[in-house]
C-alpha cells in the first residue's frame, strides 16, 4: 500500500498542526494561592503568613474555606462578648445582628456560627503558628533579629489564641478544678492524619498558654525587629496577653508584673482624645490593635457596625446601644467619662424595646414634641448622624467613626494601656496589696477624673467593687465583660440596667458562672463529628 | 407565484435531462403500509448523487432510467431498495422500530441502534419541535430512562439540573460530561437554540463508547449533534416563530391573612410572658411587638384577651401582598430562521435565532441571539473538511440574592414577611402615601410615627422590592465556538483524521447596589466581574473498516488532548457620583480588585474495536489512558475500559416461526470509567491564599491538599433487552444496571481543632442500581388517526458500600448500608396535651455509635421536650424517589397532532423547609402558614402543631421528621398541539410546509403540599425562598419553503 504524495503530505500537515501536548501538558499551577512548601521557605515569606494572620482578625473570612463572613475574626466578637452580659445593651430588636446571642441562644446551640467560628478561627491560627514554630525548628533556620520577632509573634499568637479558646470554651480557672476540668484540644502542629486529640485539661492548657508567652517575650526581648505597626505583636503586647492570662488564673504576682511591663511607653489620654471616638490605633494608649484600611472594609460585618451609633447602618439606625444606667449613675460628675453616654437622649424608636419609645408622649424624660425633636437633632448634629438615625436614652457615644454617617470602616482596639493599669491595680488587690493597687488606681483616675481619690477604697472588698466599676466605665464596648464575670464568678441580672426582657429573654438573668455550666460556650457539632477523641458525651 | 415558477423551470430541467441523458421522468407516491403519503421521504439513485423528496402528497418526481435503483428511505421507516421497472413506481415503507435508527454514539462514530452495546436514550429533532425550551437539555426529561431532574429556576435563561442513573459520587460533581458536535461543552446549555439541534444522545452505563470519555465519563455523557445541510440540491429554509406566556408553575405556599396573624402572635407573644395577666398584656402590647396596625381599631383592641381579633377590625391597609408586586404577567418571543443546502460534494447549515424573555417576576429577564454555520466539503474523492462556527450572545437580568439567606432576596421577603406589613408607606387611614410628584414610597420599615407605625421587626431599613428595582444586576455572556475536521482516506477502510474545537466564553457581570436602601447605602456600591474561558479541544483519529466473510470489524485508535483556561477578574467600589451609571468611572472609592487565572489540562488515549458476525453476534471494546493535571505526577494517569455484547435473536432462524417477534435483542455492557472533577482543579495541592494586611502583603493558609489524591472511578453493568412486537405495534426495552462508584473523592470533614475543616480524600464507594423500562404502544393506526401511548419507568436505588466513618451531612448522615440521601434528623414525638410543648423521641448511641431509641421504665420510646437533648436519628426516608418515569400519549387525527407528556416520582421523602420556616413558634413579624391555627392551646387538647411561644427554641426544630413530606408528584411536562395546513393552502401561500402549533411547558404539578417545589433539589430541602419555576404557554408556527 502505498499513499500518494498529496495524502502523505496532507497527513503530515494534519498530524503536526495538531500533535502539540507538551512535556509539561499536565502541570499546572494556581494563581491565587502559593504552594505550603514556598509558604514557609523563608523569613519573608513566613512574614506574609503573620500578615494574613493579622488581617484575619477583621478581615471577612470567606477566604478560608468553612470560616463565617459574618463571624469573622475578633470585631465580631469583641461587642458579643459585651453584649452577652448586657454590659453593652441593645435598646431594640435591630435588624437580628447579635439578638440570638445575646438572648443566650446561640452559644448554647453546637452548631450555631458564634459558638463554631469563635473556635474555628482561633484554631486556625494556632495551625498556622504551629506550623511557622515547627518549620524553623526543623529546618535549622538562622534566628536572626527577623525571625526572633516571627517566632515571638508566632507564639504570642498561639498563646493568645489558646487563651481565647480556654477561657470561652471551658469551666473558668479560678472557679473550676483547673487539673481535672476538661479544656480543649491541644495541638501544637496539625498533622496527617489530622485526627486532633482529646479535651486536655484546663491546667494542661494554660501551661502551653504560659509557655508560649513566655516563649513570645523571650525572642521579642532578645533584639528582636520590633514590631511593624500596632497590627503586629509587640513585646509590649506580649506582657499585655501575658497579664491577661495571669490575671484570669490567678496568678495575680504575674499580673501585675507583666500588666506594668506591658503598659510602659502608652500614656494615659487626654480627655479629648478619650472623647474622640476610639476608632484608630494611632491614639497612645492603644497596644495592639487592627488598622483597617478602606480598601479592606467589612462594611456591614464591621465592629462599629456592630455598637457604633453614627454608622449608617439599620442595626445602628435603629438599635443604638446602650450604657447600663445603673452604672452611668455611679459615674462621679467630675468624671468626664460621663460624656460616653447620653441619658437625655430622646427615645425616638418607636419599636424601641422598653415600649417608652416614639414620641415625647411615651419618652417620661419629655413633655412636649418640640423639646423632644429638639434634642434629637441635638444629637444627630453633635455627632453626625444621619437624619434616619434614632436615638435613645443612655446611648454611648463612646465609639464613634472617623466619618459619622458613612459606612466607612475604623480600626479596632485589641488592647490598651488603661486595661494594663486596671489588671495591675486588681491583681494587687487580690494580693493584698492594698497600697500597691490604690497606688496604680490613683495614677489612673487622675487621668479621669479631677476629684478622683483612691484611698476611699480602703480595703479589698472595696477595691474589687471600685476596679470592677471602673473595668465598666473604662472598657465599656471593649469585649472583657463575659470573661470578667467568669473570673469574679458574679450573676447577671439586668433589672435596672435599661434593658428590656422582652428583648433579652433568658439573657436578662443569668445564675453565676461557677453554678451555672450554660456560661461555657458549646463545643461546636462540627469538632464532636469529627474529632476521634471527643464524643457527644465530652460536650459542655 | 415565484414559487410555482421555480417548479415550472425544475420540470423543464429535468424534462432536459431526460433527453439529453436518455432518461425518463419517473413519478410515484411514497407511503406508509397504510396508505398514508410520507412527505419528505427521500428518494435516492443509488450509486449516483441524484436524489429528490416526496412532496406534501407523498409524491415525487425524479429523472432515472430503467434498471435504476432507488434507495427510499424516511425517517422512523426502513429504507428500501427498488429498482425501477415503470415510469410510475409507487413505494410503500414500512414503519421502522427504533432499532434502525442511526444514534451518535461519540468521536464521530454512528450506530445503527441494533448494533449498540450499550445503553444509549435519544431525543430526536423530532421531539424537540414539540418543546419550547430556553435550554435544550430540558427535552430529555421524560424521554430517556434512568435519568432525574430537577426543575429550573424561573429565572428566565435558567435550565435544570440532572442525574443521570443516580448521583455517583458524595463531593465530586454529579454532571454529565457535555459533547457538542464532537468536543466537550462547558457553556451553558442555554446558549444553544432548539431549533438547531439534530439530536440529543444520553450513553448511560458503561457502553464501550462510553469508555473513550475515560475520566470524564463517570457522570454519563450527554452528545448534542447540530444539524448538517441536506445533501439533495434543494434550498430549503425553515422558519419558526413563537409567543409565549410566562407565569409560575408551582403555587407559593398558603398564608394567613393580617387577622388571623394577629390572633397567632398574640397567642404566641401571651404564652411566652410570665406576667400575671398575660392576655391581658398581650392584647394590649402586642401591637407594640409587631409595630403595624393594618386595622381600623385602636392599637390596643386588636385582638382580645380571649384571642380573638376584634369583630370590628377590618383591614385598612393597602398593598398587603408582596406578591401583587413582586410577580407580572412574563412574556417570551422566540424567532428561529434556518437554511440548509448541499449536495454530495458539500452541505451547509446556517440558522440565526432570536429570544427576548421577560420573566414572571419584576427586573429579570433573559436576551439571547444564536447564529451557526455548519459546512462540510469534499473536495476529493479521499478528503474531507469542515466544521462549524457558532455564537450565542446571551443577556439575563436578574435579582440579587435569589434563593439565599441574604436580606435582599425579594423572594424570601414576598413568602417570609407576614400580611400585615404593606410594600408602601400608609397613612392612618391605610391609603398608600404619595410624594409630591404623586408617587407612592417605600416602607422602609424604620417607623413612621406620623402614621402610628413603628419600625418593622423584620429587617428594618431594608426592603426586598425597592432593592430589587433600584439595583441593577445583569449578566452578559458571549459564547464563540470553533469546530474544525479533516478526514482523509489513506487506503480503503483506513481514514485518518483530525478534530479541533475550541470554545470561548466571555463574561461580564455587573452588579450594583443601590444608594437609597441596602447593602449598597448612602454610597451605592457597583461590582463587576468579568472571564474569559477558553476550552480547547484536539483528537486525532485512525478508523479502520473491514469486512471478510460475515465478519465486520471496526477499529478506532485516537489520541485527545483537552484545555481549558479560566482567568477572571473582579472588582469594587462604591461611592458614586451619578445615579443610573454602571462603570466603575461613576464610583470614585475602589475597595477590592481581584482576579485569578486557572487551567486544566487532561490527555487521553483511546481505542476501540467493533466486531459483528453478520449483524447477528456483536462485540465491543473500549479502552482509554488518561492523565489529568488535577492529580500529582505519579497518581495521575488512569486506565478506563468497557466491554460490550449483543444478540439479534430476530435474526436467528429457529425465531423465523415466532410471528408475532419483528425484534428482539439482548445486549449486556461492563466497564470502568472515571471522574476528576472536583470542583478545584488543585485540589491535590497544600496552598496558602492570598491577602493583605492594611494594605501590606499577607498570605492565608487555605488548603490542605493531597498528593496521594487519584481518580473516582466508576464501574458499570448493564443488561437490557430490546424488542419490537406485533408488527412493531408494541416495542421498547427492558433494562438494570448497577453502578458502582470507589475512591470518591471527598473533602473529608476533619476536626476544626486542626485549623482546617476539610481534607481531599479518595475515601468511600457507593452504588446505584435501577430497572429501565421503556414500553410504546400503537394503540391506534389508520389514515386519519393514529394514537400511540409511551411508558418510562426507572427505579432508584442507592447504597453506600464503604466509608471511614458515618459523617452528618446536613439532614442526611453517610453510613455504610444506606444511601446518601438518607435522612438523620429529630423525630418529632407530636405535642404534649397537657401544656402544649412540642415533644421529641430521645435517641442515644450504642458503643458501635449508633442511635438507639432510650425507653422509658416502661420500654417504650421515651421523650423529651427539649431537642437538644433529643438526639438525632434515621428516620428510614430518603430523598430520592423509588421510581420516575413518565407518560406520553401523541394523537394525530388528519392535520392536528397532539402531544401529552407526564412526568412523575413516586416515594421519597422532602424536608420542607419552605413551610418550616412559616410554622415557627413565634417570631415578630414572620409569616404563618394556616396550619399554624392547630397549635395548641388549653391542656387537653389534641393536636400537631406545638404551643406558639415566642423565644422558645424547644418548640420548633425544622430539621425533623415534623416537616419530612412526601416527594412524590405528576406534572403535566409538556403539551403540543399542532395543526398542518393543507396543501393547497400552503400552495396559496407559497409555502411548502406550514403548521402552527400551541406548546406548553410546566403547565401543571400536583404534589403533597401547595408552595412545594418536589424536583427542587436531589437532597430534598427547599427553603421555598427561590426564583419558583416558571411555566411557560406558547403560540407559534412553523413554515417550510
Amino acid at each position: 500500500m502505498l499513499l500518494n504524495k498529496y495524502k502523505s503530505l496532507l497527513l503530515v500537515v494534519l498530524i503536526a498542526i495538531t500533535f502539540s501536548c507538551e512535556e509539561d501538558f499536565l502541570e499546572t499551577s494556581p494563581t491565587d494561592s502559593i504552594s505550603a512548601a514556598d509558604a514557609l521557605s523563608s523569613p519573608a515569606n513566613i512574614n506574609l503568613v503573620l500578615n494574613g494572620l493579622h488581617r484575619m482578625l477583621y478581615s471577612q473570612n470567606g477566604i478560608l474555606p468553612g470560616a463565617s463572613n459574618a463571624r469573622s475574626g475578633e470585631h465580631y466578637y469583641i461587642p458579643v462578648f459585651d453584649a452577652m452580659t448586657g454590659a453593652l445593651i441593645h435598646s431594640s430588636r435591630g435588624n437580628g445582628w447579635q439578638r440570638a446571642d445575646l438572648q443566650w441562644i446561640a452559644h448554647r446551640e453546637a452548631t450555631y456560627s458564634t459558638p463554631s467560628q469563635m473556635w474555628f478561627q482561633r484554631y486556625h491560627i494556632i495551625a498556622e503558628v504551629s506550623a511557622i514554630i515547627n518549620k524553623v525548628g526543623a529546618d535549622g533556620l538562622t534566628v536572626d533579629a527577623d525571625m526572633k520577632n516571627i517566632l515571638g509573634q508566632s507564639h504570642a499568637y498561639r498563646a493568645w489564641a489558646y487563651y481565647r479558646l480556654i477561657s470561652t470554651y471551658a469551666k473558668g480557672y479560678i472557679i473550676g478544678n483547673p487539673s481535672t476540668d476538661p479544656g480543649v484540644p491541644l495541638l501544637t502542629g496539625s498533622v496527617a492524619p489530622y485526627e486532633s486529640g482529646p479535651r486536655a485539661t484546663v491546667s494542661e492548657v494554660y501551661a502551653q498558654i504560659e509557655a508560649d508567652i513566655d516563649g513570645a517575650i523571650a525572642y521579642l526581648s532578645d533584639g528582636a525587629t520590633p514590631a511593624a505597626n500596632k497590627s503586629h505583636i509587640s513585646l509590649s503586647a506580649a506582657y499585655g496577653i501575658k497579664a491577661r492570662v495571669a490575671l484570669s488564673k490567678g496568678d495575680w504576682a504575674t499580673a501585675a508584673s507583666a500588666a506594668a511591663s506591658a503598659r510602659d511607653g502608652y500614656p494615659l489620654m487626654s480627655e479629648n482624645l478619650w472623647l474622640s471616638g476610639f476608632n484608630t490605633v494611632s491614639l497612645p494608649e492603644v497596644i495592639w490593635g487592627s488598622n483597617v484600611i478602606d480598601t479592606e472594609t467589612v462594611y456591614y460585618r464591621s465592629y462599629f457596625y456592630l455598637m457604633c451609633p453614627t454608622f449608617n447602618g439599620s442595626q445602628n439606625r435603629s438599635n443604638p446601644k446602650l450604657f447600663d444606667k445603673e452604672r452611668y449613675a455611679e459615674i462621679p460628675s467630675t468624671d468626664f467619662r460621663r460624656k460616653q453616654a447620653l441619658p437625655m437622649a430622646p427615645n425616638t424608636n418607636s419599636a424601641a424595646s422598653n415600649g417608652e419609645g416614639g414620641s415625647f408622649a411615651t419618652d417620661p424624660n419629655y413633655t412636649n414634641a418640640d423639646d423632644f425633636w429638639d434634642a434629637w437633632g441635638g444629637v444627630i448634629d453633635t455627632y453626625g448622624m444621619t437624619t434616619r438615625h434614632n436615638t435613645h436614652p443612655y446611648m454611648h457615644v463612646k465609639f464613634l467613626q472617623k466619618n459619622p454617617g458613612t459606612i466607612d470602616p475604623d480600626d479596632i482596639i485589641l488592647m490598651r494601656s488603661s486595661e494594663m493599669y486596671l489588671i495591675e491595680a486588681e491583681a494587687k488587690a487580690m494580693q493584698g496589696d492594698i497600697a500597691g493597687a490604690q497606688a496604680v488606681l490613683q495614677t489612673f483616675g487622675d487621668a479621669r477624673d479631677t476629684a478622683y481619690d483612691a484611698s476611699a477604697f480602703a480595703d479589698q472588698a472595696a477595691l474589687m467593687e471600685h476596679i470592677k466599676f471602673q473595668r465598666y466605665v473604662e472598657l465599656y464596648g471593649e469585649g472583657f465583660s463575659w470573661h470578667d464575670h467568669i473570673r469574679w464568678d458574679q450573676a447577671i441580672d439586668l433589672t435596672n440596667s435599661g434593658a428590656a426582657e422582652v428583648l433579652y429573654q433568658d439573657g436578662f438573668k443569668q445564675d453565676k458562672p461557677s453554678v451555672n455550666p450554660d456560661w461555657i460556650w458549646k463545643i461546636p457539632q462540627s469538632e464532636i463529628d469529627a474529632n476521634p477523641y471527643i464524643s457527644e458525651s465530652d460536650q459542655n | 407565484m415565484k414559487t410555482k415558477f421555480i417548479q415550472t423551470l425544475t420540470l423543464a430541467l429535468i424534462a432536459v435531462f431526460q433527453v439529453a441523458l436518455a432518461q425518463q421522468v419517473i413519478t410515484g407516491s411514497v407511503t406508509d403500509q397504510d396508505g398514508l403519503p410520507l412527505p419528505g421521504a427521500t428518494v435516492v439513485i443509488k450509486g449516483t448523487s441524484t436524489a429528490t423528496t416526496a412532496d406534501f402528497d407523498g409524491n415525487y418526481t425524479i429523472a432515472a432510467k430503467n434498471g435504476d435503483v432507488f434507495i427510499v428511505s424516511f425517517v422512523g421507516f426502513n429504507p428500501i431498495e427498488v429498482t425501477v421497472s415503470s415510469a410510475t413506481m409507487n413505494v410503500s415503507l414500512e414503519g421502522s422500530t427504533q432499532l434502525d435508527e442511526v444514534v451518535v454514539t461519540g468521536f464521530g462514530q454512528t450506530e445503527k441502534r441494533e448494533a449498540l452495546t450499550g445503553s444509549v436514550g435519544t431525543v430526536s429533532s423530532a421531539e424537540l419541535t414539540k418543546r419550547n425550551v430556553i435550554n435544550p437539555i430540558a427535552a430529555i426529561e421524560g424521554n430517556v430512562t434512568g435519568v432525574q431532574f430537577t426543575s429550573a429556576s424561573g429565572q428566565p435563561g435558567s435550565g435544570p439540573g440532572i442525574v443521570i442513573r443516580g448521583v455517583g459520587t458524595l463531593n465530586g460533581s454529579a454532571s454529565p460530561l457535555i459533547i457538542v458536535d464532537g468536543a466537550t461543552f462547558e457553556g451553558s446549555i442555554n446558549s444553544i437554540n432548539q431549533d438547531d439541534i439534530e439530536s440529543i444522545n444520553v450513553l448511560k452505563g458503561a457502553s464501550p463508547m462510553i469508555a473513550l470519555y475515560g475520566s470524564r465519563a463517570a457522570n454519563g455523557v450527554i452528545l448534542i449533534t447540530t444539524k448538517k445541510g441536506s445533501k439533495d440540491g434543494k434550498i430549503r429554509v425553515n422558519m419558526t416563530s413563537q409567543y409565549s406566556f410566562i407565569d409560575r408553575a408551582v403555587k407559593e405556599y398558603e398564608e394567613v391573612g393580617p387577622g388571623q396573624y394577629y390572633e397567632l402572635m398574640w397567642e404566641a407573644y401571651k404564652n411566652s410572658l410570665s406576667t400575671a395577666d398575660p392576655a391581658a398584656t398581650a392584647s394590649a402590647t402586642i401591637f407594640d411587638r409587631l409595630g403595624y396596625n393594618p386595622f381600623n381599631v385602636a392599637n390596643d383592641q386588636i385582638v382580645g384577651t380571649d384571642g380573638n381579633l376584634n369583630p370590628n377590625a377590618e383591614v385598612i391597609y393597602e398593598s398587603l401582598d408582596w406578591l401583587d408586586y413582586l410577580q407580572r404577567n412574563g412574556t417570551r418571543i422566540n424567532n428561529s430562521v434556518n437554511v440548509s443546502s448541499g449536495s454530495d460534494k458539500h452541505s451547509v447549515f446556517f440558522s440565526a435565532s432570536h429570544t427576548d424573555e421577560d420573566g414572571y417576576v419584576i427586573e429579570s429577564s433573559f436576551e439571547r441571539t444564536t447564529g451557526r454555520l455548519n459546512a462540510d466539503f469534499a473536495p476529493t474523492k479521499w478528503f474531507r473538511l469542515g466544521g462549524g462556527l457558532n455564537m450565542a450572545l446571551n443577556k439575563t437580568v436578574g435579582l440579587g440574592g435569589v434563593g439565599s439567606s441574604s436580606i435582599v432576596n425579594p423572594f424570601g421577603w414576598a413568602k417570609n414577611l407576614a400580611s400585615i406589613y404593606p410594600v408602601y408607606v400608609v397613612d392612618n387611614n391605610g391609603k398608600i402615601v404619595n410624594d409630591a410628584a404623586g408617587n407612592p414610597q417605600y416602607d422602609y420599615g424604620e417607623g413612621y410615627p406620623e402614621y402610628g407605625i413603628q419600625s418593622r421587626p423584620y429587617s428594618p431599613g431594608r426592603h426586598g422590592i425597592a432593592e430589587a428595582y433600584f439595583n441593577d444586576e445583569d449578566t452578559k455572556t458571549n459564547n464563540y465556538g470553533l469546530r474544525f475536521f479533516a478526514e482523509i482516506d489513506l487506503m480503503e477502510g483506513l481514514t485518518f483524521s483530525v478534530n479541533y474545537a475550541n470554545d470561548y466564553q466571555d463574561f461580564i457581570n455587573k452588579s450594583y447596589e443601590n444608594d437609597i436602601v441596602g447593602d449598597g447605602a448612602p454610597t451605592g456600591r457597583y461590582g463587576e466581574t468579568r472571564f474569559r474561558r477558553t476550552v480547547s479541544n484536539a483528537i486525532q483519529k485512525l478508523n479502520y473498516t473491514t469486512s471478510f466473510g460475515d465478519h465486520n470489524i471496526q477499529v478506532l485508535l485516537g489520541h485527545e488532548s483537552f484545555d481549558r483556561d479560566y482567568s477572571q477578574n473582579s472588582g469594587l467600589a462604591n461611592t458614586q457620583v451619578a445615579a443610573g451609571i454602571y462603570e466603575f468611572a461613576n464610583f470614585t472609592v475602589p475597595t477590592s480588585l481581584d482576579g485569578y487565572s486557572s487551567e486544566k489540562n487532561t490527555e487521553g488515549y483511546f481505542g476501540r474495536i467493533g466486531y459483528d458476525f453478520s449483524e447477528k453476534y456483536f462485540l465491543n471494546v473500549g479502552f482509554r489512558r488518561d492523565g489529568s493535571s488535577v492529580f500529582s505526577t505519579d497518581v495521575r494517569w488512569g486506565n478506563f475500559y468497557a466491554v460490550g455484547v449483543s444478540w439479534s435473536i430476530d435474526k436467528e432462524s429457529f425465531m423465523d416461526n415466532v410471528d408475532f417477534v419483528d425484534r428482539l435483542k439482548l445486549r449486556a455492557s461492563f466497564g470502568e470509567v472515571g471522574n476528576d472533577n472536583l470542583g478545584d482543579f488543585y485540589i491535590s495541592q497544600p496552598r496558602y491564599s492570598l491577602t493583605s494586611n492594611a494594605g501590606a502583603p499577607g498570605i492565608l493558609w487555605t488548603q490542605l491538599g493531597n498528593n496521594g489524591l487519584t481518580w473516582e472511578s466508576v464501574t458499570s453493568f448493564d443488561v437490557a433487552a430490546e424488542f419490537s412486537l406485533f408488527k412493531n405495534k408494541l416495542y421498547g426495552s427492558v433494562e438494570y444496571y448497577k453502578k458502582t462508584s470507589n475512591d470518591l473523592l471527598y473533602n473529608l470533614p476533619i476536626a476544626p481543632s486542626n485549623g482546617l475543616i476539610e481534607k481531599p480524600e479518595n475515601v468511600g464507594d457507593i452504588f446505584n442500581a435501577g430497572l429501565e423500562i421503556s414500553l410504546n404502544s400503537e394503540l391506534v393506526s389508520n389514515k386519519d388517526f393514529s394514537w400511540t401511548l409511551g411508558l418510562q419507568a426507572s427505579t432508584l436505588d442507592a447504597e453506600i458500600t464503604s466509608l471511614p466513618d458515618p459523617f452528618v451531612n446536613g439532614s442526611k448522615r453517610w453510613e455504610v448500608g444506606r444511601s446518601q440521601y438518607a435522612y438523620f434528623v429529630y423525630h418529632y414525638a407530636g405535642v404534649d396535651s397537657a401544656n402544649g410543648d412540642a415533644l421529641w423521641y430521645m435517641f442515644e448511641e450504642d458503643a458501635d455509635g449508633n442511635s438507639i431509641p432510650v425507653l422509658d421504665d416502661d420500654g417504650n420510646h421515651d421523650t423529651t421536650n427539649d431537642w437538644g437533648d433529643a438526639g438525632k436519628a434515621y428516620t428510614g426516608d430518603v430523598s430520592t424517589p423509588d421510581l420516575i418515569g413518565s407518560i406520553r400519549n401523541s394523537l394525530s387525527y388528519k392535520n392536528l397532532s397532539l402531544d401529552v407528556l407526564l412526568t412523575f416520582a413516586s416515594g421519597g421523602k422532602i424536608m420542607d423547609y419552605g413551610y418550616g420556616d412559616m410554622m415557627h413558634t413565634g417570631s415578630y413579624a414572620s409569616s404563618y402558614h394556616p396550619d399554624a391555627s392547630r397549635a395548641w392551646r388549653n391542656p387537653g387538647d389534641v393536636t400537631d402543631v406545638p404551643r406558639l411561644e415566642v423565644g422558645n427554641t424547644n418548640q420548633v426544630q425544622t430539621m425533623s421528621t415534623r416537616f419530612l413530606t412526601d416527594a412524590s408528584y405528576i406534572a403535566l411536562r409538556n403539551v403540543n398541539l399542532s395543526y398542518a395546513f393543507d396543501k393547497e393552502i400552503a400552495d396559496k401561500l407559497g409555502v411548502d410546509q406550514l403548521s402552527i402549533f400551541v406548546t406548553g411547558e410546566n403547565l401543571f404539578i400536583n404534589s403533597a403540599r401547595q408552595g412545594l417545589d418536589p424536583q427542587f433539589n436531589i437532597a430534598g430541602t427547599p427553603s421555598g425562598n427561590g426564583y419558583s419555576p416558571a411555566s411557560t404557554l406558547s403560540l407559534g408556527a412553523k413554515l417550510n419553503f
